[in-house]
């Protein structure tokens, strides 16, 4: 386990123990963690490979500026692609995979073209794979086959959403200590106000810097 | 020098230091046979067909940007000649056959794709429209089939063709030629071609007036000086009217925003292109994985490069109804470009009669990518040649005048 | 999107309650035009960059047309008309 010690102003709640899947295996998590944090605290530093040479990546960030930590959730009609574990919140049961990886993330066998980049600098494709002229389409279908990240969800929808329609004055994107006083200093002139987050608890940076 | 594998093998074991630049950086000249407005696809292609079949003329292409900036950056990529009348069709078709030979022709790979384009029909009349552009098609030996509903089924098994959504897909054209092709390749492509046969490529150039004395044009005041030239074809797209205004004629066109997105990268599940007029909204993948979405034009005339939230929404909600697998799919990116838009829905490629010496090849409105080989080598030969070429006499500005409106908002398809 | 407001209702609302309904103030040619004159009156437009002045129509509310300037660069609306004040002000 590579958790901290508790801290005095935490967004885990280690009395509420949560249990998810990742990659197959099963591991422990808390209430309030991300899927990312969760996976960084059972020692997990592999989640994804880069998009060229598959090369192993670890997560980075802690929002939703992460480029490695992309996963697939659940299956069916509750299959969600490329959910980037730093901004997905642990709930109990989660089914997780890694979204790269190709076949797999353990096993990528773009690695057999690293010592090959010399010949693939950006846009190499441009320069080649046009001889002979009747291969083109075999070599796309192929080079279709080591892009992309998560596999497509193959089932309709288990979920129905609706709409909401919502008209203020002012709308506020982010919720951290800046939109939180634009959002007030906004209000206090009268106007409607909606402040939005993409995180489950306003705060944003705020939360963890009164940890220090 | 030739791009090939082997060039790659060789500089690739040399440290890939001794790549030329695919085109030079050059300051205009005081004065060019010909000018070229635009540096987008169109006008990088018709710089390019000028420059190989009419040898010896000095040709520039200003560009107020970079190249290929513009809609050639912003579209969603589609490729196909199906349209309905014999004019239109025929010169998309020339088009197309540009393509199939176009990567090989400028020793660039521009990606072209023939995955086939679907133009579905969700009414009886949707149906008989398809009919009868189908009989037209094959009428001018162009590819195209009418394809059932169960037989849609079939071949696109993840798009949802069932009673009981609002607009049931009843049946589609399909032309098995059409596809998609990359759109930056080909603006960077033709810039290349055409500054290895000697076309200047000028970027961070803004024509912003014309010299025209005695009704002759004798040249343009850009950011970087004035520059004398004999002909100047205008291929700004958008920004068409803008042009027209220093010329001092009004264009038949109209400015809108169109609007685009892409979801995140998946791996491949939709291996062809598929449009819905009804429905609004069309769909296919490129190989970078992300669904490359499309929708209608914004109602009102625009430049900002963007448009209004809601169109994106009904255009979700369209393809989400079409492809129910896809309502999980993020969204990644999302943009806008300016099409010019003509009341006949076709283009404009014509000499300017109140000014000699000035072309226009313009209002291709939603449906410019397609025809990009094509448009600039017909308009490369009403310049070269000083009159229209046989495929572009129809779209002669004069057609506002006598009546002679080629009608293809139904084969325009979606964004029309 | 789009606030407009509707001078008829004495209201602003969202963009998908109105049509836009093209150039505005263009003056239709007698009869006896010729082709030339005909035919721009029907197609030929200023179709400016900057400063446009428009018709909208409020297609979901009272229906009736009125003038809009607009920058069409920014968006930003200036000024809504009706048309009466403007032939109101021609006439004067």
């Amino acid at each position: 386990m590579k958790r901290l010690n508790t801290q005095s102003c935490e967004r885990i709640d280690r009395g509420k123990s949560l249990s998810f899947q990742w990659q197959g295996k099963s591991y422990q998590g808390y209430a309030g963690d991300t899927l990312a944090s969760a996976l960084l605290a059972n020692g997990v530093q592999l989640v994804g490979r880069s998009f060229k040479y598959g090369r192993p990546r670890g997560i980075m960030a802690a929002g939703a500026e992460e480029p490695n930590a992309l996963t697939t959730l659940e299956s069916g009609g509750y299959h969600v692609p490329n959910a980037r574990a730093t901004q997905v919140e642990l709930y109990d049961n989660m089914q997780s995979i890694a979204g790269s990886g190709v076949p797999s993330l353990h096993k990528d066998m773009r690695a057999w073209m690293k010592p090959l980049h010399r010949f693939m600098t950006a846009g190499f494709y441009y320069k080649t794979f046009k001889w002979p002229q009747k291969l083109w389409p075999w070599y796309e279908e192929n080079l279709r086959k080591f892009a992309g990240f998560s596999e497509s969800p193959k089932a309709i929808d288990a979920e129905r959403y609706d709409h909401v329609y919502h008209k203020v004055d002012v709308a506020v994107v982010g919720g951290g200590a800046a939109g939180m006083a634009a959002a007030l200093a906004a209000a206090e002139t009268g106007v409607q106000v909606l402040l939005l987050d993409e995180r489950q608890a306003l705060g944003g940076e705020i939360i963890s810097d009164c940890a220090e | 020098m030739k791009y090939s594998w082997l060039e790659i093998f060789k500089k690739g074991l040399d440290g890939n230091k001794d790549w030329p630049q695919a085109w030079p950086e050059v300051s205009p000249k005081s004065s060019y046979d010909v000018l070229i407005i635009g540096g987008g696809g169109h006008g990088l292609a018709s710089a390019y067909y000028l420059a190989r079949d009419f040898p010896g003329k000095r040709i520039a292409v200003l560009e107020k940007g970079w190249i290929g900036g513009g809609n050639t950056g912003r579209n969603t990529t589609i490729v196909r000649s199906n349209y309905l009348w014999d004019e239109s069709a025929n010169l998309y078709e020339h088009a197309l056959k540009l393509w199939e030979g176009l990567t090989q022709d400028i020793n660039f790979n521009v990606m072209f794709s023939q995955r086939g384009v679907y133009n579905l029909g969700h009414t009886l009349q949707d149906m008989r429209d398809i009919e009868r552009r189908v009989n037209a098609n094959v009428l001018n030996g162009i590819d195209a089939e009418v394809v059932s509903a169960a037989e849609l089924k079939q071949r696109i098994p993840i798009m949802e063709t069932g009673k009981h959504v609002r607009y049931p897909v009843m049946g589609s054209s399909f032309q098995a030629r059409a596809g998609v092709a990359r759109h930056d390749a080909v603006a960077w492509g033709y810039a290349r071609a055409a500054a290895k046969l000697g076309v200047d490529i000028i970027q961070n150039c803004e024509v912003q007036s014309m010299e025209i004395e005695g009704e002759r044009i004798k040249g343009v005041n850009t950011s970087r000086g004035y520059i004398g030239a004999d002909q100047v074809g205008c291929v700004t797209a958008g920004n068409s009217s803008v042009l027209a205004k220093m010329a001092n004629i009004r264009l038949p066109v109209e400015s809108h925003p169109l609007q685009a997105f892409v979801s995140e990268p998946m791996k491949p599940v939709l291996d062809t292109v598929v449009m819905s007029n009804a429905v609004h909204g069309y769909v296919s993948q490129s190989d970078k994985g992300d669904l490359v979405i499309g929708a209608g034009i914004d109602s009102y005339t625009g430049y900002a490069q963007r448009g209004s939230p809601h169109l994106i929404d009904h255009c979700a909600a369209a393809i989400v109804e079409l492809f129910p697998i896809f309502s999980r799919a993020r969204i990644n990116r999302q943009w806008g470009g300016i099409v010019d838009v003509c009341p006949d829905a076709c283009p404009i490629i014509s000499p300017i009669p109140q000014v000699k010496g000035l072309y226009f090849n313009c209002g291709w409105g939603t449906g410019g990518f397609k025809a990009t080989p094509g448009s600039g080598h017909v308009f490369a030969h009403t310049i070269g040649q000083d009159q229209p070429h046989p495929l572009a006499e129809p779209f002669h500005i004069d057609r506002f005048t006598t009546g002679a409106l080629i009608d293809e908002h139904g084969a325009a398809g979606v964004a029309h | 999107m789009l606030l407009i407001y509707c001078p008829y209702c004495g209201e602003t609302r969202e963009e998908q309650e109105f049509s836009y309904a093209g150039e505005a103030l263009i003056k239709r040619p007698d009869l006896d035009a010729t082709d030339e004159e005909w035919g721009d009156y029907l197609f030929k437009r200023k179709n400016i960059k900057g400063v446009t002045t428009e018709q909208w129509a409020h297609s979901a509310g009272c229906r009736k047309l009125f003038v809009v300037e607009r920058n069409n660069i920014t968006n930003e609306i200036l000024n809504v008309r009706t048309f009466e004040s403007i032939w109101g002000e021609q006439e004067a």
